[in-house]
């Protein structure tokens, strides 16, 4: 079977750079020695900022959305912008507007409720990053969106290039602080018959994802079962809940489903 | 105003510290157990991520329509050519169409 390609063609890993094992970077002459070679390591980048750059137009057209709707919200424009900027993170934004009036304690609960299943996904992005050093590794984690998690995961089976994540952060970061601040300043003026297919690319692009990543039938019954639980949790659980524990049961099956199918069928 | 600058740091806060802790505690020694769960982890949550997006917009189980339809062909064509471009591109045109038919 033909190995899930997403955008780019599949590299070599590179092997390691004397540099990783010899730690010459503390030699004066060598102060610029990198990790990874840099034409490795700007590859990286380029693969990661070209992938997210699909996601551009959509997360403008949101942040513009989220801007211009603030000072309803009761959210001062520098707040808003100074939001985008530090806190990232389009969910916990957009549920933060209807609970503004309520207080600093609400906001900060739900912004976290939003943020658990990040949790999970930087927990089985930790095995892949254990032998980088573990500030690098705290810069990483606030890289890491659902986006890039998506295209970073489906890139390469067992490898995450630190290179990578960053690259892919910079249009949805550059996208998102952009939009809110044009929403702010100039109200959202998107005429509304483009909003419905700007808001389907996020759809689109991880169905296609999570279709590539299935690359066996346990997999692929996970990803089914994690997305009925998710729908379930949608309606009826908190807002911020449905992905985490959908996420978690979903992905608890995963082992126990191998073994029963891995199991010989008695003839 | 500062007040409101401190109810963002504090959002900040909530956002970082369930992304950072697994990348910053996780150092050595998982055991093999272990990294096979997380293996599924990844399909468990874009599933979870992308299913109410499309199922249940808005916390709310809608009734299949065109813009359905979309999201089957972009199925169709990624499980067919297992590539991101095409299935995009076609997911892409479907929407366009979909919008295009009267509701």
């Amino acid at each position: 079977m033909r190995r899930a390609r997403t955008h780019s063609p599949r590299r070599r890993r590179k092997p390691p750079t004397p540099g990783e094992s010899l730690g010459v970077q503390s030699t004066r002459t060598l102060s610029n020695v990198s990790l990874t070679p840099p034409d490795a390591l700007g590859r990286s980048i380029r693969d990661g900022f070209l992938a997210a750059l699909t996601f551009f137009p959509s997360t403008l057209i949101l942040g513009a959305i989220f801007g211009a709707s603030t000072g309803a919200a009761g959210i001062s424009p520098l707040a808003a912008i100074v939001m985008s900027a530090v806190v990232w993170s389009g969910a916990g934004q957009f549920a933060a507007l209807p609970l503004w009036p309520e207080g600093a304690g609400v906001v900060i609960l739900s912004a976290l409720a939003l943020s658990l299943r990040f949790t999970l996904i930087t927990a089985s992005m930790a095995p892949l990053l254990v032998d980088r050093p573990r500030w690098l590794r705290a810069c990483l984690a606030y890289c890491v969106t659902d986006e890039n998690y998506a295209l970073a995961v489906t890139r390469q089976q067992g490898a995450l290039e630190p290179g990578y994540l960053v690259g892919s952060w910079i249009p949805l970061y550059a996208a998102w602080v952009i939009g809110t601040a044009g929403g702010v300043l100039l109200g959202a003026q998107v005429p509304p018959d483009w909003v419905a297919p700007l808001k389907a690319v996020f759809p689109l692009v991880f169905l296609v994802l999570t279709v590539l990543l299935c690359t066996s039938i346990p997999l692929a019954l996970v990803a089914v079962l994690g997305g009925g639980l998710s729908v379930l949790g949608a309606v009826y659980l908190p807002p911020g809940w449905n992905i985490v524990s959908a996420g978690l049961v979903a992905s608890l099956v995963g082992l126990p489903l191998e073994r029963l199918l891995r199991r010989p069928t008695r003839a | 105003m500062a007040s409101e600058l401190l109810v963002v740091v504090g959002m900040a806060v909530a956002v970082y510290v369930p992304k950072a802790l697994p990348l910053v505690l996780i150092s050595e020694g998982l055991t093999s157990r272990l990294r096979r769960w997380l293996q599924y982890v990844a399909p468990a949550v874009l599933g979870a991520l992308v299913a109410p997006s499309i199922l249940a917009p808005g916390g709310r189980l809608g009734i299949p329509g065109w813009d359905q339809a979309a999201y089957v062909v972009a199925f169709a064509v990624a499980v067919w050519t297992r590539r991101m471009i095409p299935s995009l591109a076609a997911g892409i045109v479907a929407v366009v169409v979909a919008a295009l038919l009267p509701h």
